[in-house]
Formats: structure tokens, C-alpha cells, sequence
């Protein structure tokens, strides 16, 4: 369970020795499997893929989110009480997971500013469904695998 | 009375396999079998490192190191039921007794980045993504009936503890986002939640999300969102107590405020069941680098009120089932590293790889353990009785060991496979 946790860590292999996170996945699962009492239970908590895909900087995402539901002006200029809440939120020097809760919360509450303005029941639930769209918060598709172009 | 041949080997026969018998029930018995569990944590993370001295490990000037600083004489040392504590835990007199205390818990760092971190996950070796001690044992403990698996309050983002690793959690950053006014994202959702037109037409929009989702991540927030807003109460949230004394200076007021309204935020949680964990993180106010004595006493002034009111609270609070939060909260208080015994030139003390650990809730016995020598340091302990001890299964307990314990607290028996390889502190249990 200690070379699992280890290779989960990162710690191993030992550098300059290098692991593909597919493979560090792959072996993660057969250490669970042959040490712990409970494999699932030991791959689920150590296996980092498991935990969701990294998403877009948190600066792109709002850009994206004001692109979709654009704010109300305030005469000072500044943002709404939710708009600060994400804001303040969105911390620029860390690329955060942005498929998960919290964030979807604080969207949930920008929506619910933004989108009930409207007035006309078709207008509200069409912005709530676009600040709400999961395409918002999902990752950019990956990059081709230049590698194994010919 | 005399025995024959016969009686002696049969009686004796007897007496080994009693014996072997109970000692298989003990092995077999859970620490806390048959006594109360917590069912919900409260981790509380003590930014800068509490100086031990002053609080948890009380010395007399005749038992430490000429070199150790030690601003206070024995008066000022005071017994409280079964715990010794320096004088900044005066503040906390009526909660004192109902401690559990590690001393000497070693966390192998002398750095803030790394130690906030390794607190988060309460172990020295983690998974990259890990979800943290309360997401791991939130994650496990959640019911249907929790919308989350745990609450973070984040003072200031530092490594995992920013929202990247948030798996199922609720992360509130509150120093960029809940004012001392006591609004902020908790308020603002509990508001959402009652105004019961808005609530259900985001109810419809998610729920729209929730048919179409196909990426694993995405459902799990959009149940969580839509579990969150059903669950929260119909009622205003409060406004956070007023703990400032007339006089307090600018800063004092400040950081009670920020620190009132997060408590509030956290009994909040608790009382409506939001999440099976909570974790609080301070900023560093105890990195006392600078007349480390007057600003260690400087932040317990401005922490001792917040927790006397959580922990007051805790004991008048309820569930909807009925049963008192103090009756079902565990709670951890840590910080990431702890101070050095010895003064540095500034009259400060820089940091020092091992820190006290203090336990309160249902299930532990009262008391002090952990063992430091005369110049602060930790010595081996008895992982039986959490005595001073020398056999070969003595040692000095770790925050691996530490995180281990928690876990079985909350009758989490298969810590291993959970990636928290310590041994558990089981004399905490009685």
C-alpha cells in the first residue's frame, strides 16, 4: 500500500525516471489490488484521474459566462453582488476545476442576477439554460497526439 | 487445594484458551466499539502554529533548557479537569476540560506552503488530486440526504487548498468573498433557496443539464447544486454575533468579524446537515516570527471568542433528528507546523517541525498525551497509553498517525486502503 501511495504521490518512480499517467493509473490499480483490503475503495482515493479533468483558467470561463449572460451596467461601474462573488472566487494564478460544485454554485447565483431581469418566461429559462450549459465549464477537447502523425 | 496430572493440564488448557479468546475479541473490537461516534467532522487549521508552550505543554522554568523561552511562572500554569494548560488557554477555560491533547505530533516541515497542505490531508504522503481528510471522510460518511461530502472555508488559497481538488466539496474562499457583514456565497444561496419561484425555475434548468450531462464531474455538480438548494432552510440565514469588545483595535475587530461570520456559516452547515465535514483554515496568525509572545496572545484574543462561541453553540444547537451538535461533531484543531522553542533575535520564534493536536467530541477520554523533553522536542511514546515509553513498539506519533486516528474515530476501520498508512493513536478512545 506504501508503493501505492507512493506512486500516486509521484514519488515514484524516482526521477529523472518518468511515468506516463496512464501507466501511473494503470499501476496504481494493480498495487490496490494486490495490497489493500478494499481495491475499489483504494483506486477510487489514489487514483488521481479519477477526480475530473482539469478546465479552463478561471478568467476564460468568466469572459465565456459574461459572452453568454452579459452582466446588468451599474451606474459604478463595478460588478453585481454575485459578479464579485465569482470573482473573488476565480483565484488567476491556479487553472481550476471548473466542473465542479463550487463553481457551479457561484454560476447558479450570477444566473439567478443576470437572467431573471429578463422578464418573458422563454428569455429566463433560455439564459439560465446557457449560463448553466456544462459546454461552459467543460475543457477544450485535447490536442491531436502529434506524436503518432506519420 | 491440590490439582492432579490431569486437573492441572486440563485447567490449564482452560485458562490458554480464555485467554487466546479475549485476546482475540480485544484485537477484534474496534477502537470506540461500544461508545459514542462523531458523525460529522469539523477540522479546524490554526494558521501559523500555536505555540505549545503557551497552551497545550505548560513547563516549570526548573524542567526546559535554560535556552527555552518561558515568559510565565507557575501560577500562571493552571490544571483544568484532567488538562494543564499555559496561559493563553485561560480564554478557553470551560472548554478545556472536555480536550483530548497530542503533544509532539511531528509534521516533518518547517515550511507554511507544505504544512497547509499536509494538514488539509492531515499525512505527509498524498495522492496529487486527493480530496483533503474531510473530502476523504465526507465522501464516506455522505448520505443521500448531503449535498456536498464537505465544506471548505479557505482563508487564502495555498496549494490543494484551492479549489482544484474540490472532487465533491463546497469551497468557500472567504476572505475574497464573505465580508464581516456576514453575506457572502452561503447567504446569497440561502437567500436563492427561499425565494421559491426563482429556486424551482433553476431547479428545471439543472434538471435539464442533469438528463443531458454525460461527463461524470459535470452530474456530480449538478446533483450537488440541486441537492444544495432543496436542502437549505426557508429562513434567513442569521446575522453573525457581535463577539468585539468596546476598545478592540482595527485589526482585532476585523479578523473577529471575518472569523463570526465564518462560525456562523459553519453551524449553518452543521445544524441543516449540508455536509458530513467542515474544514476552516485561518490565515498564518499565529507565524509569529516578530515578539512572538505578544502576538500569540494578540491572536487568541481574537480567536478565543469565535471558538468559545462555536463550541457553546455546539452544546445549545440541534439536527432536525433532534440529537445536540456536540453530541455528534468530532473536531480536530491543528496547525500546519509549530513554533521553536528558543527566541531569535527579534524576540520571535521561527518554526519548528512538530506542533500539539487538540480533539473534542464523543467517543475520546480527556487528557493530555504526548511526551517533549526539556527542550521542547518529542520523545517516544506508549502507542498503548500515549505515555513517555521505550519498547520496541514506542515512537513518536506523527501527523500520518494523527489523520489514521481521525479516521477511525469515525469507525473508518480500513484506513489503509484510503491512503492513510499511520498507526492509530487508539488510546485516545479510553
Amino acid at each position: 500500500m506504501q508503493a501505492a501511495l507512493m506512486v500516486s504521490a509521484e514519488r515514484m518512480p524516482p526521477r529523472p525516471e518518468t511515468m506516463t499517467p496512464a501507466r501511473r493509473s494503470e499501476l496504481i490499480v494493480e498495487l490496490c489490488t494486490v495490497g489493500a483490503p478494499d481495491p475499489k475503495r483504494c483506486a477510487e482515493s489514489l487514483e488521481p484521474a479519477l477526480d475530473g479533468p482539469l478546465a479552463r483558467h478561471p478568467v476564460e470561463f468568466l469572459r465565456a459566462l459574461d459572452l453568454v449572460v452579459p452582466p446588468w451596467p451599474r451606474p459604478d461601474g463595478g460588478g453585481s453582488p454575485a459578479t464579485q462573488l465569482i470573482r473573488g472566487h476565480a483565484n488567476p494564478d491556479v487553472l481550476t476545476l471548473h466542473l465542479e460544485p463550487t463553481w457551479l454554485m457561484l454560476t447558479v447565483l450570477v444566473a439567478t442576477e443576470r437572467c431573471f431581469g429578463l422578464g418573458e418566461p422563454a428569455r429566463v429559462e433560455a439564459c439560465l439554460a446557457a449560463a448553466l450549459d456544462p459546454s461552459l465549464r467543460s475543457p477544450a477537447p485535447p490536442p491531436p497526439d502529434e506524436s503518432n502523425l506519420p | 487445594m491440590t490439582w492432579s496430572r490431569r486437573e492441572l493440564l486440563r485447567n490449564t488448557a482452560l485458562i490458554t484458551a480464555s485467554s487466546m479468546l479475549l485476546g482475540k475479541l480485544a484485537s477484534a473490537r474496534a477502537p470506540g466499539d461500544g461508545a459514542r461516534r462523531p458523525r460529522t467532522l469539523v477540522q479546524i487549521h490554526l494558521g501559523g502554529g500555536l505555540d505549545a508552550i503557551l497552551t497545550t505543554d505548560p513547563k516549570l522554568r526548573r524542567d526546559v533548557d535554560s535556552r527555552v523561552d518561558l515568559p510565565y511562572d507557575e501560577s500562571a500554569i493552571e490544571q483544568l479537569g484532567p488538562n494543564r494548560v499555559g496561559p493563553l488557554f485561560h480564554a478557553l477555560a470551560r472548554h478545556v476540560p472536555k480536550m483530548t491533547m497530542i503533544n509532539g505530533v511531528v509534521c516533518s516541515t518547517v515550511s507554511h506552503p507544505t504544512g497547509f497542505i499536509q494538514t488539509h490531508q492531515m499525512r505527509r504522503l498524498f495522492p496529487r488530486t486527493s480530496v483533503g481528510l474531510t473530502g476523504t471522510i465526507g465522501t464516506i460518511l455522505r448520505s443521500e440526504d448531503h449535498p456536498v461530502s464537505d465544506v471548505r472555508f479557505v482563508a487564502r488559497p495555498i496549494g490543494h487548498e484551492t479549489p482544484m481538488s474540490a472532487g465533491r466539496s463546497l469551497v468557500i474562499n472567504y476572505q475574497a468573498t464573505n465580508p464581516p457583514q456576514g453575506t457572502g456565497m452561503l447567504h446569497e444561496l440561502t437567500e436563492l433557496a427561499r425565494d421559491d419561484a426563482r429556486r424551482e425555475k433553476i431547479l428545471q434548468a439543472l434538471e435539464a443539464q442533469r438528463t443531458t450531462c454525460h461527463e461524470r464531474a459535470t452530474c456530480i455538480s449538478v446533483d450537488a447544486t440541486a441537492r444544495l438548494l432543496r436542502r437549505l432552510p426557508r429562513k434567513p440565514l442569521p446575522s453573525p454575533p457581535r463577539l468585539v469588545e468596546a476598545g478592540a483595535s482595527e485589526s482585532t475587530a476585523y479578523v473577529l468579524g471575518m472569523l463570526a461570520a465564518v462560525f456562523r456559516d459553519v453551524l449553518h452547515v452543521l445544524e441543516h446537515q449540508l455536509a458530513p465535514a467542515v474544514y476552516v483554515s485561518t490565515d498564518p496568525m499565529f507565524d509569529t516570527h516578530y515578539w512572538s509572545n505578544k502576538y500569540q496572545a494578540m491572536s487568541m484574543e481574537q480567536l478565543a471568542p469565535v471558538l468559545l462561541y462555536f463550541l457553546d453553540e455546539l452544546a445549545t444547537r440541534t439536527t432536525p433528528d433532534g440529537v445536540r451538535l456536540a453530541d455528534q461533531v468530532g473536531l480536530l484543531i491543528s496547525s500546519e507546523l509549530g513554533r521553536f522553542p528558543f527566541l531569535n533575535r527579534y524576540e520571535g520564534k521561527d518554526h519548528f517541525p512538530e506542533h500539539p493536536a487538540i480533539l473534542i467530541g464523543p467517543g475520546l477520554v480527556a487528557g493530555q498525551f504526548g511526551e517533549t523533553d526539556e527542550r521542547m522536542a518529542a520523545t517516544p511514546i506508549s502507542f498503548a497509553t500515549g505515555r513517555p515509553g521505550t519498547h520496541r513498539r514506542a515512537g513518536i506519533p506523527t501527523i500520518d498517525d494523527l489523520g489514521a486516528t481521525v479516521m477511525r474515530w469515525f469507525g473508518i476501520e480500513d484506513t489503509v486502503s484510503l491512503g492513510y498508512v499511520g498507526r492509530s493513536l487508539d488510546f485516545v478512545f479510553g
